[in-house]
């Protein structure tokens, strides 16, 4: 027992020792009015300090000169001009030279944008299927990689239950998948392939139905999952970050797979105690959105309710209200008759349940989805789960796997990219949407 | 969902984003893929300048709406739709060899076909995403034993 306690206790000095101290993000420079942008989600750096801006608050892709005044719209809301933004939310990537690549998932096409923020020209999608997960945002940060490649999270489909239990007529929610593909597709050839695989978060579904037909779902979450990540290093390097023992899986534009070892972190145990107050608050918070997105639709808002149940259907609870009802019921024969009205049945929006403090992890994870980004100099800058002056702080790892320095940030500010020696940075507050950049040092 | 059912999902199927989903099989070189792409945003982007007025007119639509003047603005925007898939259907159907032609689903075939497109272009039949119009509440009925949203 002493030995244990003793070399638990080196570990953490040794463990104590890598660690570089956390430092405060260098001064910020310069700061966007705050009525150009509604919100930042991605930028691009352009030649002469001019920043590419996708903003899809306002469905806009924003081209900010050196001093943050807007001097043009490249891609805009309306549709009245031949570079509408589209109708769904786009993405923004950087591509040869200091050209950037538009993904308008609606018209499944992409934007050539030159150096000096003109459309050149159309592209079409490569994978169509797959555009919307090329638009970055949940689903990663797409990039161009030194090969002619677009690399980007793909899809994996839900497990579909037997065939046989189709025939029962108990419906089932399909079960999630706890993994996705990091893909890459060659934009000359179409050429696909599968890089690596990473861990995403996971939602799990109970359905239950009554003798009446009725179906209650019941969504169960994992408020504090641990997950992978990944970044694509401006030299083509793919970076996996492993959340289950925070280490980085490498595969180099040459196919090198190499591993590096465990990164030192400040893990947080997690006692009992603490997990049952950490779902309690995520409990309350979630029933809180979740109330609040049920009171628009009770209203009659204009919230959407949706109803499942025989054909009869029932009338709208929110008078002038969009109500959406699905019918479970097979297709007739031909010439049959229609299915026989059944109750109607309200499913309003799933309740939400916390998974059992015995799932949560016993360490609080050193960091969440989406965490990781890569600056110029092919070091990764990964957002952990610890707070300094209430920001998050930042380890940043070099393509040794060696933690070289942590920096904290100011409150609700967050990556949006990199420039030479300066980061970008996007924050929403009360005075509304702006593009923050801060000298790195 | 008006926007969806008309603006984006268009009252009838959209043949360019059929054939660039179907790319693959199709065997479309990356010339051909690209026309297609440019030429579909385009078609989009007309379409949304078309429809975008009908959705904003039919959303403020109380229970009691004229039928008539509704389903006037309806076939209008349908005719302004299928006109403008009609003067660009020869110049999809010219990017494709005969081949890829052959390879055509019956149904993006026929919304390439002048012909077909004049007989639907001031009706109700709905290829899309969503159906056509069916007065008398606003429903869409896609298949029946499918799913059926219904708008209020």
């Amino acid at each position: 027992m002493l030995l244990v306690a003793a070399g638990a206790g080196t570990a953490r000095v040794l463990e104590a020792q890598s660690l570089p101290p956390v430092r405060a993000l260098g001064p910020v420079t310069r700061v966007s009015p705050t009525d150009v942008l509604g919100s930042v989600s991605s930028v691009r750096p352009l030649p002469g300090g001019r920043i590419l801006v996708n903003d899809l608050v306002r469905r806009q892709l924003v081209l900010l000169d050196s001093m943050f005044a807007r001097e043009a719209i490249v891609a805009d809301t309306t549709a009245a001009t031949a570079n509408a933004y589209g109708g769904r939310a786009g993405g923004l990537i950087a591509f040869r030279g200091d050209s950037s690549l538009f993904i308008d998932p609606a018209s499944l096409s992409m934007l050539v944008i030159d150096g000096s923020g003109k459309v050149a020209r159309v592209m079409a999608v490569p994978r169509p299927n797959d555009a919307q997960f090329m638009v970055g945002g949940p689903f990663g940060t797409p990039a161009f990689d030194s090969k002619g490649r677009i690399v980007y999270r793909g899809f994996t489909r839900p497990n579909l239950p037997p065939p046989g239990a189709e025939r029962t007529g108990a419906f089932r929610v399909p079960e999630q998948p706890d993994s996705a593909p990091i893909l890459r597709v060659a934009l000359d050839t179409r050429a696909l392939d599968t890089a690596s695989y990473f861990k995403i978060p996971k939602t799990s579904a109970n359905v239950t139905q009554n003798d009446r037909g009725q179906v209650s779902v019941t969504m169960v979450m994992n408020p504090m999952p641990v997950v992978d990540d990944w970044t694509l290093l401006p030299d083509g390097t793919l970076a996996v970050v492993r959340g289950a023992d925070y280490h980085i899986d490498w595969l180099s534009p040459d196919g090198a797979r190499t591993s590096t070892p465990k990164i030192p972190f400040e893990w947080q145990r997690m006692s009992d105690e603490a997990k049952v107050t950490f779902l309690d608050s995520a409990k309350t918070a979630m029933e809180a959105n979740r109330a609040r997105a049920m009171s628009g639709g009770a209203a009659g808002g204009g919230g959407v309710v949706i109803s499942a149940g025989g054909a009869a259907g029932g009338a709208p609870p929110g008078g002038g209200g969009m109500v959406m009802r699905f019918e479970a019921a097979g297709p007739p024969t031909a010439g049959g008759p229609a299915p026989a009205a059944g109750a109607p049945t309200t499913m309003s929006m799933p309740a939400m349940n916390m998974v059992k403090p015995s799932e949560l992890p016993d360490y609080r994870p050193a960091f969440g989805a989406g965490a990781t980004r890569a600056d110029l100099d092919g070091n990764l800058w990964i957002r952990t789960s610890k707070v300094a002056n209430g920001g998050p702080v930042y380890d940043v790892v070099n393509r040794s796997g060696v933690l070289i320095d942590r920096v904290s940030f100011p409150f609700g500010r967050v990556i949006a990219g990199f420039g030479a020696g300066v980061v970008y940075m996007g924050v929403r507050d009360d005075k509304g949407a702006r593009l923050e950049v801060a000298r790195i040092r | 969902m008006l926007n969806a059912m008309y603006g984006s999902g268009s009252v009838t199927i959209n043949p360019m984003a059929q054939i660039l989903r179907q790319q693959d099989s199709l065997q479309l070189t990356g010339p051909q893929a690209d026309s297609i792409a440019t030429m579909n945003r385009q078609f989009l982007i007309r379409q949304v300048a078309i429809w975008a007025p009908v959705v904003k007119e039919f959303s403020k639509l109380d229970d009691r709406y004229d039928q008539d003047i509704a389903y006037n603005r309806y076939r209008k925007a349908r005719e302004a739709s299928i006109d403008l898939l009609r003067t660009m259907a020869p110049a999809i159907r010219g990017l494709l060899t005969d081949e890829q032609r052959r390879k055509l689903p019956p149904i993006v075939a026929s919304h390439l076909d002048l012909r077909y497109l004049s007989s639907i272009r001031s009706g109700t039949v709905g290829g899309g995403q969503f159906g056509g119009f069916v007065s008398g509440g606003m429903n869409a009925v896609p298949a029946a034993g499918g799913a059926t949203i219904i708008i209020r």
